[in-house]
């Protein structure tokens, strides 16, 4: 299968305007999944087994071969959101999906905007010393951690939005390369002369077409490569 | 300085107390079920107006019930916290009351300083973590090496009636580790099926052979072999069922190689559950980042909290980086 015919994984809160978004963007098919797809039949995984890998989304089956590309927007699930399931076992169940997807994504050999990590199924989420000392040591001069933020940076790959400045570009994507984060989002303050980092997450507004548009462009590059 | 964290009836925290307090070392129990007393307070804000209490460096003052502890003296911290949501004094509080949440504040912040300390963590969280999805941490200790049981998470019937066509006999137990017993798949499979689609369930092709547990303790190990004649030994007892415990040695290479896991996983201390099959390999089921070590040194008297005593109080030049 040709790899602009591949399907787009993005997995999310049920109607996520960024499964939308990536679906204008995704020259191939998106499949938009929520957690009530994992309770319907047709998950697989077999531990250092990537190829039997299997999903279902809205009542259709996959392989993993079939997937060009994967993001998940969920960093941990809430019980509270498993309204389908008994309330008694909604905190079982949702700390057995999470445990799922992790081992789920981590093993999905198409490219994916970020890898999960135990604290976060989206990518890198420190706690905000481990932030911050990341930040320092990235070049970044630092704001009080209870700032408020008033802008930000955006980093898709190698791409950078929020900023022009090549310095305040170098300092983000090294930060992006140390938390190996293909999406970042820092939360800023200050002037664009005298720029503060506040804290980041890897959960960028993908709901915005120009970004959903560079996320899709990434994957597609990293596929090719 | 050494600090133990956790609650006093935990009773691998309280003979590693006592170990480091029959060698005399300075010791801080910072006690969990006193956390809506506990605060962690800025020594000083830093040139650029940072916070400097978010511990970047290693930096802030703990203040317990008017006891003060400043951090940057902390040389090593062994953490057992339990979850705070369920202590007592947190659980009974509504969940918009400000104290809760300077709780549970204060304990991600302790779990932060943990994770960035240039103290000896035993554990840091962030490590730890990898534990909290087996399949998960089992990619993580194939690549490592050891070999791992045949294992598919699946809430489809298919695929495990596929998967017990391939193995005579299957266990089945909790992905995350919440409710982890293992069990045997057997007559009870139609009435599970219906439940089977609601979430991915994890199965293993059972395995015979003898247990071992491994404690990995910086560069030092101390091997048990465990004989049972439960599914699951840790339940020998409850369950009526036969148990024994002897300290034994492992192959120099199974042990080194339960050392590198150990240290791929980020870890310092390290429970290695392992089985050594009839035909000679040796399987590994998790590497538990927060062992209950004291049920097996009761019963073989290995030095297990000696052993962590003297791998907390090691100067800055020994420590163990993971």
């Amino acid at each position: 299968m040709k790899t602009l015919e591949r399907t787009l994984l993005v997995l999310g809160p049920e109607g996520d305007p960024a499964a939308a978004a990536m679906a204008a963007a995704w020259p191939g098919e998106v499949a938009a999944a929520s957690l009530r797809d994992l309770s319907r039949p047709g998950w697989s995984l077999v531990v250092g087994n990537a190829e039997h890998t299997t999903l279902s989304v809205n009542g259709r089956r996959f392989g993993a071969a079939e997937l060009g590309g994967a993001i998940c927007r969920l960093g941990w699930i809430q019980p509270e959101a498993l309204d389908w399931i008994d309330a008694e076992e909604r905190d079982y169940v949702a700390a057995e999906m999470a445990a799922f997807l992790l081992a789920f994504f981590d093993q999905l050999p198409c490219p994916m905007l970020n890898r999960p990590t135990p604290a976060c199924l989206a990518g890198a989420l420190p706690r905000p010393p481990a932030w911050r000392a990341a930040a320092r040591l990235a070049g970044f001069a630092l704001a009080p951690a209870d700032a408020l933020p008033e802008w930000r940076i955006d980093l898709i790959g190698e791409n950078c939005f929020g900023t022009t400045d090549p310095v305040l570009i170098r300092r983000a994507q090294a930060l992006a390369t140390t938390l190996d984060c293909g999406l970042l989002s820092l939360a800023m303050t200050g002037t664009v002369q005298a720029p503060r980092f506040i804290t980041a997450h890897p959960f960028v507004d993908l709901g915005h077409p120009v970004l959903a548009a560079a996320a899709a462009q990434q994957l597609q590059a990293r596929q090719a490569s | 300085m050494i600090v133990l964290w956790g609650l006093e009836s935990d009773q691998p925290l309280a003979m590693v107390g006592a170990a480091l307090g029959a060698r005399g070392t300075p010791l801080f129990f910072l006690d969990q079920a006193a956390v809506c007393a506990t605060r962690l307070a800025a020594v000083g804000a830093g040139a650029d107006g940072a916070d400097a209490a978010d511990g970047a460096d290693g930096a802030g003052q703990l203040e317990v019930d008017g006891a003060r502890l400043d951090l940057a003296s902390v040389d090593g911290i062994y953490l057992r916290p339990f979850d705070t949501r369920r202590l007592p004094a947190v659980e009974r509080l509504p969940e918009a009351d400000p104290q809760r949440h300077a709780a549970l504040c204060t304990d991600d912040a302790l779990l932060g300083w943990c994770d960035s300390s240039p103290a000896q963590v035993l554990n840091r969280p962030s490590a730890m973590a990898s534990n909290n999805s087996k399949p998960y941490q089992a990619a993580l200790i194939r690549r490592a090496g050891f070999d791992i049981p045949d294992t598919l998470v699946t809430n489809e019937l298919d695929a495990l009636h596929g998967f017990l066509q391939r193995h005579p006999r299957v266990i089945y137990k909790s992905t995350s580790g919440v409710r982890s017993i293992v069990s045997s798949l057997g007559d009870d499979l139609p009435a599970r099926a219906g439940s089977l689609a609601a979430c991915p369930t994890q199965f293993q092709e059972f395995v015979s052979g003898v247990d071992y547990r491994v404690h990995v303790v910086g560069d030092r190990v101390f091997a048990t072999e465990i004989r049972s004649d439960a599914e699951d030994y840790r339940y020998a007892a409850r369950q009526g069922k036969s148990l024994s415990l002897r300290e034994t040695v492992l192959p120099i290479e199974v042990a080194e190689r339960a050392v590198r896991l150990t240290r791929q996983l980020g870890l310092v201390l390290g429970g290695v559950d392992l089985r050594h099959c009839p035909d000679g390999r040796w399987i590994c089921f998790e590497v538990n980042p927060s062992p209950g070590f004291t049920f097996y040194e009761n019963a073989t008297g290995q030095p297990i909290a000696a052993a962590i005593a003297d791998l907390l109080a090691r100067p800055q030049c020994d420590r163990i980086a993971a």
